[in-house]
């Protein structure tokens, strides 16, 4: 079973305690007691594997000594008939056949033995990948832990005004904070340089109305206009201004 | 050619130098501890802490969101992250505890033989999505809820 698994049969156990900081604990907790299963369960592997192969190699010398029989008494029985001792002959054969029949018997338990062998190797192997599956998983647990306390000692330092912010909205406000900042500065800017181009008098005289340069038609054509002037002279002169 | 696996210290190191990044865009530094931690702090980003951890088996980075207690309409937020987070690029949602509390947690992980290409893509792409996270999902979905 995955450890995902377990911690979620966990968590629904004790659902109200469910935090991370309980996942975590019981992360390490659980993933120890596999680890001490699965090594534990590694050193009987490796045990029965020496049994095992100590058995096959007594069988293997067993078979290897009965065979030797086998020759020796083969040349005894040929010696035997050669003398024509077929008495003796035919008890050294029955001796011979009773060997064989036992080798017959042992032989295939070797085959099997070398099986149960292959498999407990294959099972080893796999147990020695799970085990290096679950350090690397109490690893990656007790990773996070660290970065956990990290988050807290650096969310502590920076405690005080705003701390009920987490990170992401802190940042948000300081991103938005430094736009309109931007935007200040940008303001301010364009009114140190209206001031300098003096657009900013300008700009307050236009809304008044008595912008310098702009004079309007009656403030030019009393300007214009001859020092005696009746109001007769003063329409005529309105006319004739205005193909200019 | 392959990258030999990363760890604390020859991440900070690369992330340094790392090829493309802004002058002004990360401070990275290393929390001492148990186990070290890389702090990449994304100036870019209104100055969002990215924690690193470097182990055996991966790179992991992860950026804290906001409490849990101040997300409005809380399980019915859950549920939507869980059925929305499948369209967040390269980073998951998660809920961790700090200082007895809990917080939501944007993170992501890498091989460790990843690059530092791909881990700069990695925190920029963080960074982007914890603010919009931040901003669009969080205050929209308190609306939607209400």
């Amino acid at each position: 079973m995955s450890i995902w698994r377990k911690l979620f049969t966990l968590g629904r156990a004790g659902a109200h305690e469910a935090t991370s900081a309980v996942v975590d604990a019981n992360a390490i907790r659980i993933l120890d007691q596999e680890i001490r299963d699965a090594d534990a369960a590694q050193a009987k592997a490796r045990d029965n594997l020496a049994t095992l192969v100590a058995r096959r190699r007594i069988q293997e010398n067993d078979v290897k000594s009965l065979r030797e029989q086998v020759a020796k008494y083969e040349n005894s029985a040929r010696a035997a008939v050669t003398k024509g001792d077929m008495d003796l002959a035919r008890q050294v054969a029955q001796r011979i056949a009773d060997i064989e029949s036992e080798i017959s018997l042992k032989e295939p338990q070797i085959g099997s033995m070398r099986e149960a062998e292959d498999q407990l190797h294959q099972a080893i192997a796999a147990t020695d990948r799970r085990i290096d599956t679950l350090k690397r998983e109490v690893e990656v647990v007790k990773v996070n832990e660290s970065v956990q306390k990290a988050q807290e000692a650096v969310t502590a330092r920076g405690a005080g005004a705003g701390a009920s912010l987490g990170s992401a909205a802190d940042s948000l406000a300081r991103i938005k904070e430094r736009q309109m900042v931007r935007g200040e500065k940008i303001k301010a800017a364009g009114e140190l340089e209206d001031r300098r181009t003096g657009a900013d008098l300008d700009e307050k005289l236009r809304v008044a109305g008595i912008l310098p340069g702009q004079s309007s038609a009656d403030d030019i054509l009393a300007r214009l206009a001859p020092q005696p002037a009746p109001l007769q002279i003063e329409d005529k002169a309105a006319d004739g201004s205005k193909p200019e | 050619m392959s990258q030999t696996p990363w760890t604390v210290r020859s991440l900070k190191a690369a992330l340094d130098e790392a090829p493309g990044r802004g002058a002004d865009e990360i401070t990275v530094s290393i929390l001492e501890g148990a186990d070290e931690i890389l702090l990449a702090t994304m100036h870019w980003h209104g100055d969002l802490e990215i924690y690193i951890s470097v182990s055996d088996q991966q790179v992991a980075a992860s950026a804290l969101l906001w409490p849990v207690d101040e997300q409005e309409d809380r399980h019915a937020f859950n549920e939507f992250l869980l059925k929305a987070q499948k369209l967040v690029p390269l980073s998951n949602f998660g809920i961790c505890v700090v200082g007895g509390r809990d917080y939501y947690e944007l993170f992501g992980e890498l091989s460790t033989t990843t690059t530092i290409e791909d881990i700069l893509i990695e925190l920029r792409t963080l960074a982007e999505n914890a603010i919009e996270v931040a901003s669009d999902l969080r205050t929209s979905f308190s609306s939607a809820a209400a």
